[in-house]
């Protein structure tokens, strides 16, 4: 928990513009659109274990 | 400080996005989103403590309970839409938002209606 998960999520979001762009120049548009779907799930996959652990906390303190 | 710490990453969290905003969209929104949710834990455990202690604060002095969980609710949901409202404007997408914050309208009404009626029952047995 922490800034970490942010740092996380930006790494993944730089490296994929990196990559995406390398791979277009290089003409590989099909794996560019690939690697921009990958890093996409990945950063989906952090962030819904985050929401769900919001819910949870949100339904405890506020017993909805 | 608990403070320095959340001020620190609303800021780092801030920069990334705006650096990631200019290359990949998507990717600036999620980093808002996590940065929204870590801020919201970090201070989770104080509130909760708070509203402890102002539940049994109630408790002692005998006013009644029933309302104050109304109230909890009520609050717990606007605070839920605005932040998923929150973030839909940030990517752009007013018109959701505006849903959102609507079905929040809704659903507030709907869990204070028993407030309501026990007002007017009140009223109602007041006027002669």
């Amino acid at each position: 928990m922490g800034v970490d998960l942010i740092f996380k999520i930006a790494a993944i979001g730089i490296l994929v513009a990196v990559l995406n762009q390398v791979l277009i120049r290089s003409g590989r548009e099909e794996q560019a659109m690939m690697t921009t779907l990958a890093g996409l799930i990945v950063v989906l996959f952090i962030i819904v274990q985050q929401i769900s652990t919001l819910f949870d906390t949100i339904k405890t303190i506020f017993n909805l | 400080m608990d403070i320095f710490k959340i001020i620190i990453i609303g800021i780092v969290g801030t920069v990334l996005a705006v650096l990631l905003s200019d290359y990949r969209k998507d990717f600036a929104i999620m980093v808002g989103l996590i940065t929204g949710i870590i801020i919201f834990l970090m201070v989770a455990n104080l509130l909760s403590e708070t509203i402890t202690s102002l539940i049994n604060m109630l408790k002692e002095v005998d006013v009644e309970f029933r309302y104050l969980d109304v109230a909890l609710k009520i609050i717990g949901v606007s605070y839920l839409a605005r932040f998923a409202a929150q973030i839909c404007r940030d990517a752009g997408e007013g018109a959701i938002a505006i849903k959102v914050e609507m079905a929040a309208k809704v659903v507030i009404l709907a869990l204070s209606l028993p407030v309501i009626r026990a007002l007017i029952q009140l009223v109602i047995q007041i006027l002669p």
